[in-house]
């Protein structure tokens, strides 16, 4: 017969230790876990300790004086004296430390789905934050922190309108490649059920996860855009991803969306949209940018351009009537 | 008489969030354009506005009263801003044409 532990041996063991707690008191638990750990029949591991000494000259940054109970010097040799804990055998530690963020990182928010981060709050704290020396009050020198807040507020409206979820937002600067990434992800229905469910033409029952992320990024057409507000208003004019894919070719950036059995994007040097199925099916959408951050100036012509480019400013439009 | 709207006393200097847009432009511009010979929407203190807000509160208040449109004026736009702007008026302007509105000519 094996020696090693089955669920049957593992549910005596355990009820037998919870025995020694409830009815006879720790010193029980205690003598039942020294037993258990001469017998070798059980390997404890410890997966959440924390290792800190207070009367270091620096401090630490938890636990706060005044808690007592907590502040005094627990380091490895503290922890293997601990009568009670004998029976752990291996811990492991984390090497973790909360501290202000000072600017570095912004902790992750939902988006969307009732007490989420406003569209305005998300865009411009982590714009804030990967471009921390930006002179908002100079074009040609806010072009990033511009082009950030822009493009992750359109997202994080799509993941409001479309997502039926909530969504989270990530961002990264790498000074290696030069490149800011972004991505936005919801758990939501999809694109493809978008269509479907918000009764669109576009819709059909052949349409593909791939066709439908296509679709998505055709300016003017939206899974909602032939729907109504309590106000009258159109729901969406449909031109928010096909402005953000316009953006990252007009800087030479990347774009990524990602649905259901499909990931629809395209890489530096080619505008072509290139389709590639996926092996294991995503729920909801993922959507996700780069740009690097060198080639990024004055966000108004770079917006122009990408709106001319996909015929949403249309060249030689006067306006100029309309301005004081 | 004119109805003048300063956006960034509701909004701040970013204007993001399309929702907000169209509750915004039902409670305060929507009732009064009638009463209004000019209507004003003033974007001075606004350094930047995305396309979802921009075609919330101007595509979608040009398609939903075309009457609007010889009246519509739009101050204190930075560069940005003003991209965004120009962009809604063509995208109202373009739905008033498809349903053939007589107002864009």
């Amino acid at each position: 017969m094996s020696s090693g532990p089955n669920r049957r041996r593992f549910l005596a063991i355990t009820a037998q230790t919870v025995a020694g707690v409830t009815l006879s008191g720790w010193n029980s638990a205690h003598a039942v876990a020294q037993d258990l750990s001469t017998r070798g029949a059980l390997t404890l591991i410890d997966t959440h300790t924390h290792f800190y000494d207070p009367a270091r000259p620096q401090g630490v940054p938890w636990p706060p004086r005044d808690e007592k109970r907590l502040s005094r010097t627990v380091l490895p040799k503290d922890y293997q004296t601990l009568p009670v804990l004998r029976p752990v055998t291996g811990t492991v530690s984390e090497e973790f430390r909360r501290r202000d963020a000072g600017g570095r990182f912004v902790e992750l928010r939902q988006i969307g789905g009732g007490g989420g981060a406003s569209v305005t709050e998300l865009a411009t704290e982590i714009a804030d934050c990967l471009v921390p020396d930006a002179n908002v009050d100079d074009p040609e020198e806010s072009g990033l922190f511009d082009l950030l807040q822009y493009a992750l507020s359109e997202l994080a409206n799509n993941v409001i309108q479309h997502a039926k979820a909530p969504g989270f937002a990530m961002a990264q600067y790498t000074a290696r490649t030069d490149l800011i990434r972004l991505a936005i992800s919801d758990h939501g229905i999809g694109v493809l059920a978008s269509f479907r469910e918000n009764g669109s033409a576009h819709w059909t029952p052949q349409l593909s996860d791939a066709a439908a992320i296509a679709l998505a990024l055709r300016s003017k057409v939206s899974s909602k855009s032939h729907l109504t507000t309590p106000w009258g208003d159109s729901v969406n004019a449909g031109v928010g991803l096909t402005l953000l894919r316009a953006l990252s070719a007009a800087t030479g950036g990347e774009f990524l969306l990602a649905s259901g059995g499909a990931v629809v994007g395209f890489r530096t040097g080619s505008g072509e949209l290139r389709t590639t199925p996926l092996q294991v099916g995503f729920r909801g959408t993922v959507c996700a940018m780069a740009f690097p951050r060198a080639k990024i100036k004055n966000f108004a012509d770079l917006l122009h351009e990408a709106k001319e480019s996909v015929g949403l400013l249309p060249s030689g439009g006067d306006f100029g009537k309309f301005f004081s | 008489m004119s109805l003048l709207i300063q956006l960034t006393s509701e909004f701040g200097d970013f204007c993001a969030d399309g929702a907000k847009a169209a509750e915004f432009r039902y409670r305060v511009i929507d009732p009064f354009v009638q009463m209004h010979e000019q209507v004003v929407l003033d974007f001075g203190g606004v350094r930047s506005m995305n396309s979802s807000f921009a075609n919330a509160l101007i595509a979608n208040l040009i398609s939903q009263h075309p009457e609007v449109l010889p009246k519509l004026r739009f101050s204190g736009c930075n560069a940005r801003v003003r991209v965004s702007v120009e962009s809604a008026l063509a995208l109202g302007m373009e739905r008033l044409r498809e349903r053939g509105t007589a107002a864009v000519a």
